[in-house]
């Protein structure tokens, strides 16, 4: 049963009679339930079709109207800006409904899909934004747990197909030239929703994106969408942005962030791998089980079945440490080593040090 | 009578151990500093400690975890023997700005080698804030203590924020035992 009460009420405004009723058999459907169609006030988001004969008037009716809902546009081509949400016809059904979702006052905190399209009205983000966007963060996550809901049963990925792997291959190019590097592209021909750079100086990345659409950039797949990320040398002045963090800490994130549970396909899950080092956690996400994954890897080499079975920790955990680990260049293959289960005569002492410690 | 169990802070002159204790420690720490006589190019450093600081940190009602902070000073360095008695690990802070720093690990592990072949280890970059390259330091550092044939996580820290010395003393836990389980 569809819940009036909590499903968001979606308004559609200028759409021509037969898209109407496609929309409407579509909010009948089982994964739109949380999501009702309604045309009259009060409403929460709506979804403005910018190829009507009177789009232009129709969307200023709107928000004569409506000022200060969110609104979804979507047209055949990308037209003038209206607001920060676009998506290209025909309308991608994933895309639309993880944007409704999050778009969606009630609902529970679900980001921008991978396909989700952003423009770059920044006071149209920043104002939507105001609650979500968080100040500029060391270790650049509002929270260090991992989100695997949206994993697939395709458990690996090929980074250089991600804006992460764009980024690795930035840094390790900026760290050779010594230039700052501009990331340009498009998103199905939508400018990209802010700015980011590559500082060589300072070690930094500095971006006026905000971190939740990152967190969508960082979920598209260039091979299969309309998008484009590269980056470019910059020989200007960089300006300041909001956010500056050490290239280390976004790359992490951004790695995480792009894994949500899944293993970069060059890392063979067959095969065992040891850190070259420890992961700097006082500027990374330390996400849980990282102290313990980096403790044992950096003593001992495993496969990741085999860390998970031992230290009981969730094969995507695993697999998410891995894959940011190996895009910080800390992870090397190596034969496997049988790791003694440690015979730790204070290891009660230390579980209660563990606790105190992690009880502030 | 409370068990009483120690971890001990290491590292050169100004590397920030009297920091790190101060905050964690449960109660005002307990200090031997004296005033630094003369020009000092530290305008923050204007105390040194001469033996020991000790603070405590109750674990729970059946155990104090002290807080030994040895003296930087190497003409202070019988006290570090004595610190490191029945000591779970060592924590050595080094100063990010120090030319010699891979020097200094060497000395610090050199001194403290009892300490670290029962005990856990733990290396905090302080200062990072002033460090040109901090991968590459961190790598160097890391080398040095594979050379050492040593085991440690090594993270930049700064020892005023609480939070930063809590990760490093956790990534010291986990390297004693991987098993450990994080309860919350
Ligand atoms: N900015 C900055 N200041 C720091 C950092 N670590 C320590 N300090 C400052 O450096 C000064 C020296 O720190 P102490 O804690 O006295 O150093 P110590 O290791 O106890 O020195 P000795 O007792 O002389 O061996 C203090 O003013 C600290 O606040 C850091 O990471 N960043
Ligand atoms: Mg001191």
């Amino acid at each position: 049963m569809r819940n009036h009460h909590t499903a968001a009420k979606v308004m559609l405004v200028g759409f021509p009679h037969r898209q109407q009723t496609l929309f409407a058999q579509l909010f009948k459907q089982p994964n739109f339930q949380a999501f009702t169609l309604v045309d009259q006030a009060p409403i929460d988001v709506a979804i403005v079709d910018l190829d009507a004969p009177q789009a232009e008037e129709n969307w200023k009716v709107f928000r004569r109207n409506f000022p200060q809902t969110p609104a979804i546009t979507v047209s055949l081509t990308p037209k003038e800006q209206k607001g920060p949400y676009w998506l290209a016809k025909p309308v991608n059904l994933h895309a639309l409904k993880s944007l409704l979702a999050s778009l969606n006052p009630h609902g529970t905190t679900q980001q921008p899909s991978s396909s989700t399209l952003i423009d770059t009205k920044r006071s149209h983000i920043s104002a939507m934004l105001k609650n979500g966007a968080e100040p500029t963060q060391q270790k650049y996550s509002s929270t260090n747990e991992l989100s695997f809901h949206l994993t697939t049963a395709n458990s690996s990925y090929q980074v250089n197909d991600y804006l992460e792997g764009k980024l690795k291959n930035a840094i390790l190019k900026t760290k050779k030239r010594h230039t700052a590097q501009k990331l340009i592209g498009h998103l199905q021909g939508a400018p990209l929703p802010g700015d980011l750079y590559i500082l060589p100086d300072c070690h930094s990345i500095v971006t006026d994106i905000k971190p939740r659409f990152l967190r969508a950039l960082s979920l598209i797949n260039l091979s299969q969408e309309k998008a484009v990320f590269e980056f470019a040398p910059f020989n200007h002045p960089v300006p300041p942005l909001e956010t500056k963090v050490h290239w280390q800490t976004f790359l992490w994130q951004l790695s995480l962030w792009t894994s949500r549970g899944r293993l970069q396909q060059q890392i063979t899950p067959k095969q065992a791998f040891t850190l070259t080092q420890w992961p700097n956690f006082n500027l990374l996400n330390e996400f849980p089980h990282a102290l313990k994954l980096a403790a044992c890897l950096a003593r001992n080499s495993c496969m990741p079945k085999n860390i998970a079975e031992k230290q009981n920790v969730p094969l995507p955990y695993v697999y998410s440490f891995l894959s940011a680990a190996n895009s910080l260049g800390l992870l090397k293959q190596q034969a496997e080593t049988i790791s003694q289960p440690p015979q730790n005569a204070v290891r009660e002492l230390l579980q209660r040090m563990l606790k105190r410690l992690t009880a502030e | 009578m409370k068990e009483q169990r120690r971890l001990v802070f290491a590292g050169p002159v100004g590397s920030g151990k009297t920091t790190a204790i101060r905050a964690l420690s449960d109660e005002p720490i307990i200090s031997t500093e004296a005033l630094i006589s003369g020009n000092n190019k530290d305008a923050d450093k204007r105390h040194t400690t001469v033996a020991l600081d000790f603070g405590v940190i109750h674990l729970d009602d059946k155990t104090n975890l002290q807080l030994y902070g040895t003296p930087g000073h190497q003409h202070f360095d019988f006290m570090w023997d004595i610190a490191a008695r029945n000591s779970i690990g060592l924590l050595l802070l080094l100063d990010g700005r120090r030319s010699n720093l891979l020097e200094d690990l060497t000395v610090f592990t050199q001194a403290f080698r009892q300490l670290l072949q029962a005990g856990g280890f733990a290396v905090g970059i302080t200062h990072a804030d002033k460090v040109q390259n901090l991968e590459l330091l961190r790598g160097q550092i890391n080398h040095e203590i594979e050379r050492l044939q040593l085991v440690a996580p090594v993270l930049s820290i700064d020892p005023r924020q609480r939070k930063e010395v809590v990760k490093l003393i956790k990534a010291l836990l986990y390297t004693l035992d991987p098993s450990l389980i994080k309860v919350s």
